[in-house]
């Protein structure tokens, strides 16, 4: 059964849109590039800061959604956190526990939490040292790609 | 029914727009706002990049296959000064050709042919050059082409005056029947004296002067992008015999990449490597200093980024000619591959000034601003070409129909001669009034009418010798009959110099009247005009050097690119001791090292060169999913 992704986005940026756009006006080939490069990005900042996150701050259910974060093709880095194979002890998928060990009770479902979530550990609001250094590789990757794709 | 929850993509970053959306989500918390791109390039300056990408692809096309046709026409000419024994007169010959294309409008690639005909028959650089300058004349002056008047000359030179006498060029019919050659070049010198220089003056010969300019540019780019591909000095020559060399051995060489010259741009194109020879063209060109400027900006950035946007729009209107696409190109290439360390010096500078966000605003919009104005003018560049080819072809529809208002006038002037030649009218005189016959035959009658003509023409032959083309048109309007009563009475009373002044007095008297009532703005508009192609024309000559050494620059990094690919694709391909061939037949590979060995070896010959190029092409072809596309303009 197909089930969709729930979308988030680290940071709002101003124009970036108008960017993406201006960047079709290149061979396809720039675009091919920075899809590799986005990828490269999200493996090198994303992807360990995301695992290093849940490890160390979403407490027993920290191992089996970290191995789950993955990076995927698309012009704006991005990992993809969950699944649905029931890897933990008691039947539970890594999607059921990710955002329960996040908010606990103190989110949606409230007091029909389970109780051995508590309040939550908030490890998803840890995650924002690496946005800094990403944004820069990706502005240099639109810099080079540019250049590269402008004069022949 | 199991639970299946979604999946949580994180996206680094997302647009405003799509701000409301996040906060809605699932996840919001992990939305976040106040982030700002800070160091990248603005999608106006992408959009303009891509344009010069455009602008040079087209340059280096055009300028390549220009600087080939010309070294093709400068080598048969010079075959043919050798043949003739004046190989020590190949560069006076050139440089003479060279300026005389400035001077007289005519193209260089029209006054070799032209040149070498007349100098095949007279076998002397000297009478060649001063009979180019007679035929240069007589064509502006005829409307006739080049090429026509110098073969003409050249028939005449070998002996066959025919040519010569249909030019229409007003020659004695006994100089033509004595065959007399220095009086029909005399005859010609006289009748047309200084009319290439007239026509080269007009609005029309500045137009096509700055056009041959234009080409020029093309040519001497697309010569230093050979010169810089090949990594000599001796242009094509090395080039082309690296493909001669190869079409011996590579029967599918042709196929697979057509035209050569061209599919190595597009195989240069098509590669990774490309982005090396980009980026150190870009670093090595220091013919721009769109970099120092953005460091200088950075040091010294109290100004804010709308100085940048000032200085660039001086800059740019500074420029505004053609010599200004070429700057700007060489801004978008030299400027892009230092943006990022300029910005990062920027932000850095931003940085230490006050809260980042604010700054980071104005950096954006600043450098969009500036290049927003950089942008527009590099369009206008582009239509200024594309006006000008339009205006040199109004110029030709103008030359045009010249050619037909004078052909209209022989034509008038023709019937007028023989308005009254009419064989009905000669079957009439056959008959009094009565119907019977007065004894005049038809025959007769229509010879009356023949004489009369012919007694017509001579009348305003004399007219036009002795008066004027005005005395001559008064008369000829009137008709055989008529004008022959006229003429004669005019001529008999001496009459032909006083009315002649007096017709010319009077057309000169409504010609000033005329003059005197154009309205101030039309004059200024002319004298703008000429002004503007004069600044034109010496805007494009400056550039000449500056575009040589840039294709120089391109060429030998895409060179060096080129040989990066090569020697790659034999590496990976794993060649053999028996080079390259193996790659074609599809040999195992035996042994890496030794690949690499014979790959790095600078001895390998040129076949086996052009070999590794055919399958870097298919490599890169086929990683691009294309089938050997040529570059195209």
């Amino acid at each position: 059964m197909a089930v969709g992704t729930t979308r988030t986005f680290d940071t709002y940026v101003d124009g970036l849109n108008e960017v993406l756009r201006a960047l079709r006006k290149l061979d396809k080939e720039a675009t091919k590039e920075l899809r590799v490069a986005s990828r490269a990005i999200a493996e090198k900042h994303m992807a360990p800061a995301w695992r290093n996150a849940a490890l160390n701050y979403a407490g027993g259910w920290g191992k089996p959604i970290a191995d789950t974060v993955r990076t995927g093709s698309d012009r704006i880095p991005f990992v993809k956190i969950g699944a649905n194979k029931k890897t933990l002890s008691g039947g539970a998928s890594p999607t059921m526990v990710r955002y329960l060990s996040d908010k606990g009770n103190q989110g949606r479902a409230g007091l029909n939490a389970p109780k051995a979530f508590g309040t939550g550990t908030s490890w998803m609001a840890n995650v924002k040292a690496y946005q800094g250094p990403a944004w820069q590789e990706w502005s240099d990757a639109v810099d080079r790609i540019v250049v590269k794709w402008s004069v022949l | 029914m199991a639970f299946l929850g979604k999946t949580l993509t994180v996206y680094l970053g997302a647009d405003t727009s799509k701000l409301r959306a996040g906060l809605n989500s699932a996840d919001r918390s992990l939305s976040g706002f106040g982030s700002k791109l800070t160091s990248m390039v603005g999608p106006a300056l992408i959009g303009a990049a891509a344009a010069a990408g455009a602008f040079a692809v087209s340059l280096a096309v055009d300028g390549v296959q220009a600087a080939i046709k010309e070294e093709a026409e400068l080598a048969k000419l010079g075959q043919t000064l050798k043949n003739l024994g004046f190989s020590e007169a190949t560069d006076q010959v050139n440089t003479f050709i060279d300026d005389l294309q400035y001077t007289a409008a005519v193209s260089d690639s029209v006054l070799r042919p032209s040149f070498g005909r007349l100098l095949t028959s007279t076998q002397n650089v000297a009478q060649a050059q001063s009979l180019l300058g007679v035929a240069l004349d007589v064509s502006a002056g005829t409307g006739k082409s080049l090429e026509t008047v110098t073969n003409a000359l050249g028939r005449a030179l070998d002996g066959n005056f025919g040519a010569l006498s249909k030019l229409g060029a007003g020659i004695d019919s006994s100089i033509i029947k004595n065959k007399d050659l220095d009086g029909a070049v005399r005859a010609l010198s006289t009748t047309f004296a200084g009319q290439a220089t007239t026509a080269a003056g007009t609005l029309q010969g500045q137009m096509t002067i700055l056009v041959n300019s234009f080409d020029e540019l093309k040519e001497a780019f697309g010569k230093g992008f050979i010169d810089g591909l090949t990594g000599s000095g001796t242009g094509l020559k090395d080039l082309s015999k690296i493909m001669r060399d190869a079409q011996g051995t590579a029967q599918t060489f042709g196929e697979t990449i057509g035209d050569a010259s061209l599919n190595m741009l597009n195989l240069l194109n098509n590669t990774v490597k490309t982005a090396k020879a980009i980026d150190e063209f870009g670093q090595q060109n220091k013919l721009f200093d769109m970099p120092e400027w953005l460091k200088n900006m950075g040091g010294g950035l109290t100004v804010g980024f709308d100085s940048f946007g000032m200085v660039m729009g001086k800059v740019a209107e500074k420029t505004d000619k053609a010599r200004d696409a070429m700057w700007q190109f060489g801004v978008v290439a030299a400027n892009s591959s230092r943006t990022t360390d300029a910005i990062n010096r920027v932000n850095a500078a931003i940085d230490g000034m006050g809260p980042a966000e604010d700054k980071a605003k104005t950096s954006t919009g600043g450098l969009s601003s500036a290049i927003e104005k950089m942008n527009p003018r590099l369009r206008a560049q582009i239509d200024l070409v594309k006006d000008l080819t339009s205006k040199v072809g109004d110029a030709g529809k103008a030359l045009e129909t010249a050619r037909k208002e004078m052909n209209s006038w022989i034509s008038t002037m023709a019937g007028n001669i023989t308005s009254e030649i009419n064989l009905g009218t000669a079957f009439e005189a056959m008959f009094n009034s009565e119907g019977e016959k007065t004894g005049q035959s038809l025959l007769d009658g229509f010879n009356k009418q023949i004489t009369q003509a012919g007694i017509f023409g001579g009348y305003l032959k004399q007219l036009n010798s002795e008066g004027g083309p005005e005395l001559r048109d008064a008369v000829a309007a009137l008709g055989p009959e008529a004008g022959n009563k006229l003429a004669k009475e005019i001529i008999d009373q001496g009459l032909i110099p006083t009315l002649q002044s007096k017709l010319v007095d009077v057309q000169h008297m409504a010609e000033t009247t005329a003059a005197e009532m154009v309205p101030p703005m039309l004059i200024a508009g002319v004298q703008s005009a000429a002004g503007y192609l004069m600044t034109m024309q010496a805007e494009l000559e400056e550039s000449s050097t500056l575009l040589e050494e840039m294709g120089r620059r391109m060429g030998k990094t895409l060179s060096e690119a080129m040989v990066a690919e090569i020697r790659a694709a034999l590496a990976a391909a794993g060649v053999a001791q028996g080079g390259a061939t193996s790659i074609m037949a599809g040999a195992p590979t035996p042994n890496m090292a030794q690949a690499q060995l014979i790959a790095g070896n600078p001895l390998m010959n040129g076949t086996a060169i052009m070999q590794a190029i055919q399958n870097a092409i298919l490599q890169s072809d086929q990683r691009l999913g294309r089938t050997g596309q040529v570059l195209n303009a």
